[in-house]
């Protein structure tokens, strides 16, 4: 059983973040730092229990972009993946998910994937768009938020779990080749290990060139990005923090909600 | 000139989502003018009875989409069926209220009909006589504006962020309904149940106070904290975001958002949360919320009542130490 999974690099969010002169995307810098995009470590992880469960099972991951994102793809490799497939875009700034989807399953569909893992979503544009796309452009059967599954292999076909609102959960049969976008929770990443990590280093990855034929002009353009305005009614604590303190005690007081 | 919807619907069970008014809402807002023709999809397994009083009720055409394995939501069967609907009524936006599952449909569309497809839209604004549309980006720490070269487009609209409310129209026509039955079968995609999850217990929804703790908590340990600065209140419960729950510092029975439980208390306590809308949209009704984040830039400011810039970790225990002083001189 052969296995992909789509990861994504995106800019650690958790350090500020820097618009570009322009104003339409994040500025790059040689200290910006980059990582795997927690969702699709939640999808490799779930990539590699499934090898560990069952046997024959190899996996390739797969990442769209410029040369920076073989980082997230040799680091796919020193957690267990078997092979890492680079696809080379050097366009910079913001990739739309449309444009990944195409690239992603122009080169699936040569591959013939029994299973297709990614995250739920993307943590910098949070568009839960490139799975289903990607799953529409194969017209493989795609379930999105997924929490538990089970694979049948001798019937070709996966029992999955997605995760709906308010602690619902949605049970449903997929027939395999399909496609699922893991949700965080399903699992815990696990660290790369040393000698994944010797291997990662040495091993070549599989370098493949964008192809545009297929691709349809992008219909949508991200205009501008920018932080967002602080809400008007909001009223921010002044003070040193026993001050604040005190400030929070009587708003609580007022409120009559302190024991 | 007329712009014409197309609207999506969302039923479990024959039963419709609530939220589909603020869908109409949503689309009535788009033509203020009133020269708007809606179309409201109702896919379920039975549901053309509730698309003729809806089109009744609210002076739409409806059109009720049924099969069997429409009882659930159904994006893999609606991305099959919906590319006719949508090519023989040809409307300017085809909206859905915002989930995983619409999502999938919208950017299954979005291949199927090559059109462009925008999800989690928060609020729009026509510039140049084209809709450019607001959304959040990187965990709502910042937030980008989109707009599309094309007169069609896919959209799903965050629950909650577009107040206006549908009045019906009575003086244009009455609402008509159609109906579809689907007869042929994916085998490829077969819904079998769903479970309920989320534990009994409504001691959250019940508190006054909910103390929640997200990831500038850093720490499992100070979980400890939150609780300590719950038991100050007189009717606290303590809640998490759902990376700290993912984590496992606490029971997913205690994960608040989209995904976990809707509280409205008198007081969210926002401890180092940041605000995502996943979070915010399980939160945003509560009487009053007081955050605290060491990130000014946080987003979880964008909606809170009272603002504390400061690092918990220094900060609860001050919070602690100082409630304790009143309780011994008063």
């Amino acid at each position: 059983m052969k296995i992909l999974v789509c990861i994504k690099q995106v800019v650690c969010s958790e350090s500020s973040l820097e618009l570009n002169p322009n104003g339409k995307w994040i500025q790059e810098t040689d200290s910006t730092e980059f990582r795997m995009n927690r969702f699709d470590e939640y999808a490799l992880e779930e990539a590699l229990l499934i090898k560990e469960a069952n046997p024959g099972v190899t996996i390739d991951v797969v990442s769209v972009g410029p040369n920076r994102v073989k980082d997230v793809v040799k680091k796919g490799l020193s957690k267990g993946a078997d092979n890492g497939v680079h696809i080379l875009y050097e366009e910079s700034g913001y990739c739309p998910p449309r444009k990944i989807a195409h690239q992603i399953a122009g080169y699936a569909g040569k591959q013939s994937y029994d299973l297709i893992l990614t995250g739920v979503m993307a943590e910098d544009d949070m568009l839960c768009q490139v799975g289903p796309m990607t799953a529409s452009l194969l017209s493989i059967p795609c379930a999105v938020s997924v929490i538990k599954e089970e694979i049948d292999l001798v019937n070709r076909m996966i029992t999955v779990q997605s995760e709906m609102e308010s602690g619902k959960v949605e049970e449903v049969i997929l027939s395999l080749p399909a496609l699922l976008t893991i949700q965080t929770g399903i699992n815990q990443p696990r660290y790369p290990s040393l000698s994944n990590i010797v291997r990662a280093n040495s091993q070549e990855l599989i370098d493949v060139q964008a192809s545009f034929q297929e691709e349809s002009p992008d219909k949508v353009t991200l205009l501008s990005i920018d932080y967002p305005a602080k809400s008007s009614k909001i009223c921010i604590l002044e003070g040193s923090a026993e001050e604040k303190a005190e400030q929070l005690l009587t708003i609580f007081h007022n409120r009559s909600l302190l024991k | 000139m007329h712009k014409k919807q197309i609207l999506i619907a969302e039923t479990v069970e024959n039963q419709i989502s609530p939220s589909y008014k603020e869908l109409l809402g949503f689309g009535a807002s788009l033509h203020p003018d009133g020269e708007n023709k809606i179309l409201l999809i109702i896919p379920g397994q039975n549901v053309e009875k509730l698309a003729e009083q809806i089109a009744i009720e609210n002076n739409i055409h409806t059109l009720a989409i049924e099969h069997e394995d429409l009882r659930y939501p159904n994006p893999h069967l609606l991305q099959k069926i919906l590319p006719e609907v949508i090519r023989k009524y040809m409307p300017s936006y085809i909206c859905m209220m915002h989930n995983v599952r619409t999502c999938q449909i919208a950017a299954s569309l979005s291949i199927q009909i090559d059109a462009p497809c925008i999800t989690g839209v928060e609020s729009y604004e026509i510039q140049k006589e084209k809709s450019v549309f607001t959304r959040m980006m990187f965990n709502g720490k910042l937030i980008g504006k989109t707009a599309c070269k094309t007169d069609q487009v896919i959209l799903t609209i965050i629950p909650g962020a577009f107040s206006g409310s549908f009045t019906p129209d009575h003086t244009i026509q009455h609402g008509k309904t159609e109906i579809i039955k689907i007869n042929e079968t994916a085998s490829e995609y077969k819904p079998v149940r769903i479970i309920e999850t989320i534990s009994k217990d409504n001691r959250l929804e019940e508190a006054d106070v909910v103390v929640s703790a997200g990831m500038g908590i850093e720490k499992e340990e100070r979980i400890d904290l939150i609780r300590k600065i719950a038991s100050i209140f007189s009717n606290a419960a303590i809640g998490g975001s759902r990376i700290v729950c993912d984590h496992g510092w606490l029971p997913y029975a205690c994960q608040i958002g989209e995904t976990g439980k809707q509280v409205s208390p008198k007081l969210y306590f926002a401890c180092g949360i940041s605000g995502t809308m996943q979070h915010t949209a399980g939160m945003k009704k509560s009487g009053c919320i007081v955050a605290i984040n060491k990130d000014p830039n946080a987003p979880i400011f964008s909606i809170a009542d009272y603002g504390v810039v400061e690092d918990l970790q220094s900060f609860l225990p001050i919070l602690a130490a100082r409630y304790d002083d009143r309780k011994k001189n008063p």
